[in-house]
C-alpha cells in the first residue's frame, strides 16, 4: 500500500468502508437489555398493580364516583366497540379517566397533568390493541402492552396517593 | 472542511429515508421513541454495520466493539426522547457510539493527555518498522494494532473526519495533543504498512 505521506495516508483511510457488520447477530442481546430495564423500571409499579383495580374500585365509592352517571364517557365507545376487547378497553379507559376527574382536592394543573398522560397511554395502548388484531401472537407487543397497563396502574396509583395526602393533611 | 468531508461521506453512506418497508426514518424513529421495539429493530438492523464500524476501529478489538455497540444501542433507546429527527438517527446513534467507546477509553486517554504533553517523547516512542512480509497487514488491521489514543485520534481525524478542536473536546485532549499523536500515528502507520 503506497501510504508515503499523510495524504496519500489520509486518503486511504477516507477510502475504508463504512459499513462493518458484527460477527454475530446483537440484537437479541439489546433487546434483552432493553426489556430488562424496561421490567426493572416498573418492578416496583408490579406490586401496585396487583391491587391496583381492587384500589380504584374502592376509591369509585370513596368519591361517589358511582352517583355520578359513571357511563356518561363510555357508552357511545361502547356502543362503536366493534369486539369485546375493545369494549373492555374503552370501558376501562373511561373508568380511569372518571377516577382522575372525580378525584377532589386535586390542583387543576395537576389533574391536567395526569389526564394528558393517561390520554397518552391509552392512545398507545389502543395502537397496540389494534397491532395485536393483526399480529396476535407478537411477543413484543403483548410485552409493551404489559408495560402500559404498568404504566396506567401506577399513575393512578399515584393519583390516588396525592389524594390521600392531601385528605390526611385537610384532617389534621 | 473535514466536517464538510464528513458529512458529505455520511450523506452517501446512510440509508435513504423512505428504506423502512414503506415509512421514512423519522416515522420509524416516532414508533421507536412510543416505545416501539419492532421500529428499533428496523434502525438498528439499518445502521448496525456503522456503528459497528467505528466502534470496531476505536476499540481496536471486536469483543470490546461489540460491547460497545450493543451499549450505544441501549443508551440511544434510552435518549430516543431527546432525537428530535434534526440530524439523521444514523448520525445521531454514530455520535453516541463514538462517545460510548470514549468512555471505556477514558482512563488511558486521561494518561495519554499527561504522557503526551511532550511530543517529541511521543516521537521517540514510535517502534521501528518490521520488514518482514507478514507484517504487510492492511489498514484496519495496523489501526487496531496502535497505542489508544493514537488510534483515537486518528480514526476521529482521518477516518470520521472530525477536526482537532472536536476531537479535544470529545477527548478531553489539549489541541496540541491531538495534533501530536495525530503525528505519531501516522507515522507508525506508515512504518508498517510500507515495510
Amino acid at each position: 500500500m503506497n501510504v508515503g505521506n499523510d495524504e496519500s495516508l489520509r486518503k486511504a483511510a477516507e477510502r475504508l468502508p463504512r459499513d462493518i457488520a458484527p460477527d454475530r447477530d446483537l440484537w437479541p442481546g439489546i433487546a434483552a437489555r432493553i426489556g430488562s430495564k424496561r421490567r426493572s423500571h416498573s418492578l416496583w409499579a408490579y406490586g401496585v398493580a396487583a391491587s391496583l383495580f381492587v384500589a380504584v374500585g374502592a376509591a369509585s365509592v370513596w368519591f361517589g364516583l358511582a352517583r355520578q352517571a359513571p357511563g356518561a364517557g363510555a357508552a357511545p365507545q361502547l356502543a362503536a366497540a366493534p369486539s369485546p376487547e375493545a369494549a373492555y378497553f374503552a370501558q376501562r379507559a373511561a373508568f380511569a379517566e372518571n377516577t382522575v376527574q372525580n378525584t377532589p382536592n386535586l390542583a387543576p394543573a395537576t389533574r391536567e397533568v395526569i389526564l394528558k398522560n393517561l390520554r397518552v397511554i391509552e392512545g398507545s395502548m389502543q395502537q397496540i390493541e389494534q397491532a395485536l388484531e393483526q399480529d396476535p401472537n407478537n411477543p413484543r407487543l403483548r410485552a409493551l402492552l404489559y408495560d402500559l397497563y404498568q404504566n396506567e396502574a401506577r399513575l393512578l396509583a399515584a393519583t390516588q396517593q396525592i389524594q390521600a395526602q392531601t385528605t390526611q393533611r385537610n384532617d389534621l | 472542511m473535514h466536517q464538510r468531508d464528513m458529512e458529505s461521506a455520511l450523506a452517501m453512506q446512510m440509508p435513504t429515508r423512505n428504506s423502512f418497508d414503506g415509512s421514512d426514518e423519522n416515522t420509524v424513529a416516532a414508533r421507536a421513541r412510543d416505545g416501539d421495539m419492532a421500529a428499533f429493530e428496523q434502525l438498528y438492523r439499518r445502521y448496525v454495520g456503522r456503528v459497528h464500524a467505528v466502534c470496531l476501529r476505536l476499540a481496536g478489538n471486536r469483543t470490546l466493539a461489540e460491547e460497545c455497540t450493543q451499549d450505544a444501542f441501549v443508551r440511544a433507546w434510552e435518549s430516543l426522547a431527546k432525537f428530535r429527527g434534526d440530524s439523521s438517527f444514523g448520525t445521531w446513534v454514530h455520535r453516541i457510539a463514538v462517545n460510548t467507546v470514549l468512555e471505556r477509553h477514558r482512563t488511558q486517554l486521561r494518561q495519554a493527555a499527561w504522557i503526551s504533553s511532550k511530543d517529541d517523547d511521543i516521537l521517540e516512542s514510535v517502534p521501528a518498522a518490521d520488514s518482514g512480509p507478514e507484517h504487510a497487514m492492511d489498514l484496519d488491521q495496523c489501526i487496531a494494532e496502535l497505542p489508544a489514543a493514537a488510534r483515537t485520534v486518528f480514526v476521529l481525524f482521518d477516518v470520521e473526519g472530525h477536526t482537532h478542536e472536536e476531537i479535544a473536546e470529545m477527548t478531553g485532549l489539549a489541541v496540541g495533543t491531538s495534533k501530536a499523536h495525530l503525528h505519531r500515528a501516522r507515522r507508525m502507520l506508515r512504518a508498517r504498512l510500507e515495510s
